[in-house]
């Protein structure tokens, strides 16, 4: 098995994640989620008042802000918003909070120099007066691809700070949503999860997965051969490149695999979390 | 319930966890904060420690933990998301019981407050409708205080609040549908009882969880202030608000910072520290 430019040995192995709650002491909830070099931070702030024209008669309305590491945020944050006002508005149980507005802000705080590294390949390339149509070298086009696969990273990462941050604040769920990113290759056609910005460059094209972590029996394994788990439900599915139907499937089953480490992760540090609190209780 | 940080580990839950049924299908669950019912299965709505009553059949999750003694239930009049009217019997019809006068103990939330029926709430009003005040009492929505639910009001004797005034009010209505209700008047006696216009004084906000221990009787840091010989009033919001005031400027703030500093010390940690602010004075 060839070893990946980070040392990892398997395809499906992921790369170490970590997160911090309870980050922010001005909102209801936070939450910073890291996988490796890209970090979001999420702060959940409801329910609180909503404004009239936002009002809705039976449920809570969703208001998702994403801030991007640099600059003003554009329609990319925008794409983000709506994946992740979609994704969470099929969990949060905003029916007991009717005519409130809850407000999910997320903030990159890492980004593994995808979106720069475009664009300064971008840059020099017009510096040198070359127009980027007329490129021949398929490594310098690639350079610019990355910026648009890198957003994936911070889609999870987003995703699953936004997880941590609603169980903080107290904001009832009917599950967790936990998101991973896979790429297949370009010459083998190989499935590799969570790439890093080495290997994006040699991605035909690459996905992102949201699943929830309710045991029910996913109805689409079946169509895999059925490997076995009982895994979630796909909250959102999004996909960049080229690839076959077979290749989708492929990535699909490999990351609710991958997701269901996710929520093993989740669940962990919310005991953690619990346990330092009962400790103050009881102990001192 | 339990009481040892193994026990406490082993019951924690997250959102869309089933609640293994510990009973027979004969008898009935009662299903208190934080648990919900999707047909035949019980799951958890948020993250934190389930529990449930020694030899009964009330199941509920403690979370967002504000560091209440497990070892000392507590009373409690209502809780935060279901008033006890609507804890909902699980295998059967829905029979609405109130008040158990048990020893329950839940927190949830422990910034943002959800009303509920029957809390003492400190409110800032904000302004004047045509039937009563319209007051903000830290919740999603902002309350209604209606002119005559004040003793001994008549129509040419209404309350004249200035925008900016405290009031301490009783909720005599609130659930998640429509806007919160206030009044100044206990409902049993018809008698004030304490609800009016806080004059003066001072206010700071906490969190829920230390305005819930405040009201306990066995919170003992208002008994360490109270020896000490200092003379003030307080007043206490289940909104997170808590009014205060004595004889000086100095004295009040000082008895504010004690009260904001109590919240995660212990007991004797508490005693420590009013005596310190003692010497200092």
């Amino acid at each position: 098995m060839t070893i990946r430019p980070d040392r990892r040995t398997e395809p499906t192995q992921l790369r170490p994640f970590s997160s911090s709650q309870n980050l922010l002491n001005r909102c209801d909830g936070s939450a910073q989620f890291q996988f490796d070099k890209t970090a979001v931070l999420v702060s959940i702030t409801g329910p609180t008042e909503v404004k009239f024209r936002d009002e809705k008669l039976d449920r809570a309305s969703l208001e998702v802000i994403v801030r991007p590491l640099t600059g003003l945020s554009s329609t990319k944050e925008r794409v983000l918003e709506s994946v992740m006002r979609s994704t969470f508005a099929n969990v949060i149980l905003t029916g007991l909070h009717p005519r409130t507005s809850i407000q999910i802000v997320a903030q990159v705080m890492k980004d593994d120099g995808c979106v720069s590294v475009g664009v300064i390949a971008v840059c020099l390339l017009v510096v040198c007066g070359v127009r980027y149509d007329k490129l021949d070298n398929s490594s310098a086009k690639s350079l610019t691809s990355i910026a648009y696969f890198g957003l994936h990273q911070v889609q999870s990462a987003a995703i699953n700070a936004t997880t941590m941050a609603l169980l903080d604040a107290g904001i009832p769920m009917n599950a967790l949503v936990g998101s991973v990113t896979c790429m297949v290759g370009k010459e083998d056609g190989e499935i590799l999860m969570d790439p890093t910005m080495e290997e994006l460059s040699r991605a035909r094209s690459i996905h992102t997965f949201a699943f929830d972590s309710a045991s029910r029996t996913s109805v689409m394994m079946d169509e895999n051969g059925g490997k076995g788990t009982s895994g979630g439900v796909v909250l959102y599915s999004e996909s960049t490149g080229d690839f076959t139907e077979d290749e989708y499937f492929g990535c699909m089953s490999l990351c609710q695999q991958a997701t269901h480490k996710v929520h093993g992760f989740v669940r962990t540090a919310v005991e953690k979390k619990i346990e330092r609190e009962y400790q103050q209780i009881t102990g001192s | 319930m339990p009481s040892t940080a193994a026990q406490i580990m082993q019951n924690v839950v997250l959102p869309g966890d089933p609640i293994p049924s510990h009973t027979g299908d004969d008898t009935t669950i009662k299903l208190g904060p934080g648990l919900t019912q999707d047909q035949d299965v019980i799951t958890s709505m948020k993250a934190g420690v389930l529990n449930h009553l020694e030899g009964s059949n009330r199941w509920w999750v403690e979370s967002n933990q504000q560091r209440v003694s497990l070892q000392q239930p507590i009373h409690l009049q209502g809780n935060r998301l279901f008033p006890f009217e609507k804890w909902v019997e699980f295998a059967g019809g829905a029979e609405l019981g109130d008040g158990f006068g048990q020893t329950i103990v839940f927190i949830s939330h422990p910034h943002q407050y959800i009303p509920a029926t029957g809390e003492s709430v400190i409110g800032i009003v904000c302004g004047r409708l045509t039937e009563g005040f319209k007051v903000d009492i830290g919740a999603a929505q902002q309350a209604l205080l209606p002119y005559l639910a004040f003793e001994g009001v008549t129509k040419k004797s209404r309350p004249n609040f200035l925008v900016g005034a405290l009031v301490y009010a009783r909720l005599s209505l609130a659930n998640k549908d429509m806007e919160p209700e206030l009044e100044c008047v206990n409902p049993a006696t018809g008698k004030a009882d304490g609800f009016g216009e806080l004059k003066g004084g001072f206010v700071f906000k906490c969190s829920l969880g230390l305005s819930r221990r405040l009201m306990d009787e066995n919170t003992p840091i208002l008994r360490f202030l109270a020896e000490q010989q200092i003379p003030f009033e307080i007043t206490i919001g289940r909104n997170g608000r808590v009014w205060i005031t004595s004889g000086s400027a100095k004295t009040t703030i000082m008895l504010a910072n004690t009260l904001q500093n109590s919240e995660y010390l212990n007991e004797r940690e508490c005693r420590e520290m009013v005596r310190k602010l003692m010497t200092m004075q």
